[in-house]
């Protein structure tokens, strides 16, 4: 039964996949005109244009083209860089290993937060200190997550002087200084994120504790320490894994921004100058990588269900 | 309207009421703040449980029997309150006992069943896990002990695979299995005292009857004592040896089990029985009690049942019926229950009952 | 629909808060050129980076230009992209919604599995990949975004409609002989409105949170035209030294998009007929 949950999520997900890569190559040719000459700009002389086109393949049939990407893709050769000369596999192997530490970086950062914050919220409903917590999440939603990275800049950087303003240095370099450059952009991206999974944490756990089953527990004497975190956590975890793994997409999304504020050179400012350049090889190559990581995500959180609850992928 | 008791059988109910009482509520009041005022859920009940008796309180939903169960054992849901009143278990009163002392309590002293038995068990942890738990908290048993301990149980509320029950998820067992784990649970450390609160509702007719039948076994082999909460008298029938019957927060009627069925003398416990499919007299359709318990805020003074009472006068209007004694260890709360002759399952029939265990 | 709102906003004193700053701003939007005290684009390259002054409120930037006038029309921009993205996107998911429901089968099935593959990418990534193929700007930015936000209404709208249409009383509209877009029309429109309006009050506040962003890394509203987002990237260079370039802007930001959140669930509140109350 379980076996047969996760082959129709892997089914799915081999869809999506198919899907997406239709949606991303279509993107380049809904380009009004020509593509290549659209790449090239106004400087472009018709020579130029005409041998870009050769080279993307722009003169056979649409098909072809797609099927031509799309084996290269799976081979892992998503093609040249207009712009920089350089294959768009070994730019996005240079910058996807910083994004993702950014977004791990980020990602604890705001279970750190998000997991007590709302353990303390659920308990003491509708106090003062879950009201303040409630609003504190609702501000960080509504923050532009570049706008709270120069806030922080301002605040620990330039005030306080006490980390780096911009800029990264790889973990391999130097291991402390990588974790200073990396403190405020974690923050940053990891504040919305935060407050999204404080909120569903939150009301999952309030919706837990009126359930019978946590009457029961108390009934049997259990500690209310344990009720809480083993009886009422691990089951108000479901819903918030979901948000979690939903929400990859906002840490892809934030990562964007954030580097930008940061001056940090990862795979979301690649996708920025990409479409700033009209560099569509890269523009395709990080869009194909943003929704692998988006769809492998959510596979691992399907596969994290079954571990945590007995009831999903089986029936009686 | 004094009672026309002996002066031995006062003193009989009197001597009865202070040996082995294991239970005794007196004046409980338990209180919900809301918007528009303070809910008066439970009304100054009085309620004694002997050791090895099993004590059946009655009523519709709403009428704080459930309340009063879960004021014994402090588990009363926020903002509930137990604003008076004093619960004695085992000659102490609860109410001055420390929120960890109360917990050490519950499941060890008085366990409790619950209606829904697939809502109650926890649905991500194993049978095992949560009976384990039970066990762990109070008593010193390690880890091996405790896995024989609940197979042992499961086979005492009649499990026939209980090792196989003990590794499962409550979502792989039916609703009786489940409810066999929850009592499983209840009687873990061998409690003085069981409250079940509408324990057999959710399941279907023939299920029911095994649990009656298991709870009766738990009462005479295990010498458990029980606090049955049902809106049921059919199953009151079965199990109990004494009833009260309560409505909108107020005891309006206790009585030995017999004695009720014989002669109610409260006319909602009249109304109760006619709402039962095999107790009212077969010329007549089935009743359903007019009306619904009234809002309990700012309760104005009379008697709570006189809007949907069929023999209301207006001094019930006016005067708050006491509970007075109407017989021996028969007491009940209406100015005229010496002169309303109430229609109750007759006699006869209440002993063929009896005798043929279930009803269904 | 109009009465459970003004009984929701009765008892709900943030949300009145929330609607004022959502007028006010709307406000400042439309009457910008006569609120804003100054030429939004005009330099004065002596009074560059000044700090707020009674003359100018809230300083200048770094081509000594009036930040509060700049204010008011990256107001009036942020508007524009926001209400044209919810506007779109609105009435073409609830039509693509509607359609779908109604149809239903492979036309169904090919709407929703479409959404499906847009909704696996982030929407500020799948709005990036959009602009690099129609071009960046304000045009760009709202045809992006409006697209990007659609799935999410048609899927609502969608689930919306099958569970209407289960219901007796469009069974009886059908018998009758009413035609299908009449049904649409007066029964599912004023059905799906209010998850509609709560959808729209949270793009408006995506779509500016969005617009903001694309415009932070320069692919949203073009300088010199003022939006929250550039303004704030100009600030992000003079950080030490100018720091009330990026902050008014932020603060800008922040204030409406909380609005629009505690609006949506407001709204949400009142409009949920599954919400018990003590």
């Amino acid at each position: 039964m379980r076996a047969r949950f996760l082959l129709a999520k892997l089914l799915w997900t081999v869809f999506v996949l198919f899907g997406s890569s239709l949606l991303i190559f279509g993107l380049m040719h809904l380009v009004p005109g020509d593509p290549a000459r659209a790449m090239l700009g106004p400087l472009g002389t018709p020579d130029a244009v005409a041998a870009l086109r050769e080279k993307l393949g722009l003169n056979d049939s649409v098909l072809k083209q797609y099927t031509t990407w799309i084996t290269h893709a799976v081979r892992g050769d998503l093609g040249e860089s207009i712009l920089l000369n350089q294959s768009v596999s070994s730019l996005l192997a240079q910058r996807l290993p910083i994004t993702l530490a950014l977004s791990f970086y980020a990602l604890i950062f705001a279970l750190f937060v998000a997991l007590p914050a709302s353990v303390i919220s659920a308990t003491r409903k509708n106090s003062l200190l879950d009201y303040g917590a409630r609003l504190t999440a609702l501000i960080g939603v509504a923050m532009p997550s570049f706008w709270l990275g120069l806030m922080l800049i301002l605040l620990f950087a330039v005030k306080l002087g006490v980390l780096p303003v911009f800029g990264y240095v790889s973990l391999r370099e130097d291991p402390v200084d990588h974790l200073r450059h990396m403190v405020l952009p974690a923050i940053t991206l990891g504040a919305a994120y935060s407050a999204l999974i404080y909120e569903m944490n939150r009301s999952s756990l309030i919706e837990v504790l009126q359930q019978d089953y946590i009457r029961t527990a108390h009934a049997s004497g259990i500690p209310s320490r344990l009720v809480l975190f083993k009886y009422a956590f691990r089951n108000a975890l479901v819903p918030t894994i979901t948000v979690i793994g939903i929400q990859i997409g906002y840490l892809m999304s934030g990562a964007l921004l954030v580097e930008a504020v940061f001056a940090i050179p990862g795979m979301g400012r690649l996708l920025v100058n990409g479409v700033l350049s009209r560099d569509y090889p890269v523009v395709q190559g990080a869009m194909l990588v943003t929704v692998l990581i988006f769809v492998f995500a959510n596979l691992a959180v399907d596969m994290l269900y079954t571990v945590i609850d007995p009831r999903i992928g089986r029936k009686r | 309207m004094m009672s026309n008791l002996s002066p031995l059988q006062q003193i009989n109910s009197g001597a009865t009421r202070e040996m082995g009482q294991l239970l005794e509520v007196r004046g409980l009041r338990t209180e919900i703040p809301t918007r528009r005022g303070v809910v008066r859920a439970v009304d100054g009940v009085d309620l004694v449980l002997h050791e090895g008796e099993v004590v059946g309180l009655v009523g519709e939903s709403g009428c704080g029997k459930t309340l009063t169960a879960y004021s014994i054992l402090d588990l009363l849901p926020k903002p509930g309150v137990v604003a008076a009143g004093e619960i004695h278990f085992r000659g102490e009163d609860l109410r001055r006992k420390s929120t960890e002392e109360r917990r050490a309590i519950r499941g060890n002293d008085i366990g409790m069943i619950f209606q829904e038995p697939l809502s109650a068990l926890n649905p991500v942890f194993t049978v095992e896990t949560q009976i384990g738990d039970v066990l762990r908290t109070h008593t010193n048993l390690d880890s091996t002990a405790i896995k024989e301990r609940v197979v042992e149980l499961l086979g005492h509320v009649g499990i026939s695979a209980p090792e196989r029950v003990a590794r499962s998820y409550p979502f792989e067992l039916s609703g009786g299995m489940r409810q066999r784990v929850l009592i499983a649970m209840a009687i873990a450390c061998r409690p003085a005292l069981l409250i079940a609160d509408e324990p057999t509702t959710a399941l279907d007719a023939t299920i029911q009857a095994q649990i009656m039948v298991l709870l009766q076994t738990l009462v005479e082999e295990d010498g458990v004592s029980i606090l049955l909460i049902t809106h049921d008298l059919a199953l009151v029938a079965e199990l109990c040896d004494r009833v009260y019957v309560m409505y909108a927060g107020t005891v309006v009627e206790m009585a030995p089990v017999e004695d009720l069925y014989v002669r109610p003398r409260h006319p909602y416990t009249s109304a109760l029985f006619q709402c039962i499919p095999g107790f009212q007299p077969s010329d007549r359709p089935l009743a359903a009690i007019e009306g619904s318990v009234p809002m309990l805020i700012d309760i104005p003074p009379g008697c709570r049942f006189a809007d949907r009472c069929p023999y209301v006068a207006d001094r019930c209007r006016t005067e708050t019926p006491p509970l007075v004694d109407v017989g021996a260890g028969h007491r009940a709360a209406c100015h005229f229950a010496d002169s309303l002759d109430l229609p109750g399952p007759a006699s006869e029939q209440l002993e063929q009952d009896h005798a043929s265990a279930p009803v269904y | 629909m109009i009465e459970s709102i003004s009984t929701e906003m009765r008892g709900n004193p943030p949300m009145i808060i929330a609607m004022a700053i959502i007028t006010i701003y709307m406000a400042i939007a439309l009457f910008a050129p006569v609120i804003a005290p100054n030429d939004p684009n005009r330099q004065d390259l002596r009074r560059t980076l000044e700090a707020p002054s009674r003359e100018y409120p809230l300083g200048t930037d770094e081509y000594g230009r009036d930040l509060l006038s700049r204010l008011v029309y990256a107001t009036r921009s942020s508007t524009v992209v926001a209400v044209s993205v919810v506007v779109a996107s609105a009435v073409i998911g609830t039509a693509l919604g509607i359609f779908a429901g109604y149809r239903g089968g492979f036309v169904d099935s090919l709407l929703m599995r479409a959404s499906d593959i847009m909704m696996a990418f982030p929407s500020l990534v799948l709005a990036l990949g959009l602009i690099a193929a129609i071009g960046p700007g304000l045009r760009g930015t709202i045809i992006a975004l409006a697209i990007a936000y659609t799935p999410v209404y048609a899927r609502i709208v969608r689930g919306n409609v099958l569970s209407i249409k289960e219901e007796a009383y469009i069974e009886s509209a059908q018998t009758i002989g009413v035609n299908s877009t009449r049904i649409a029309v007066r029964h599912v429109l004023p059905n799906v409105a209010g998850p509609v309006l709560v959808q729209g009050a949270l793009t408006f506040a995506f779509a500016v949170l969005s617009e903001a962003g694309l415009s932070f890394v320069g692919l949203g509203v073009a300088p010199p035209t003022a939006s929250f987002g550039n303004i704030i990237a100009s600030g992000r260079d003079y950080i030490s030294t100018a720091p009330w370039i990026s902050t008014s802007s932020g603060i800008a930001t922040v204030l409406i998009v909380l609005s629009l959140l505690i609006l949506a669930d407001g709204l949400r509140d009142a409009l949920d007929p599954y919400q018990h109350r003590f």
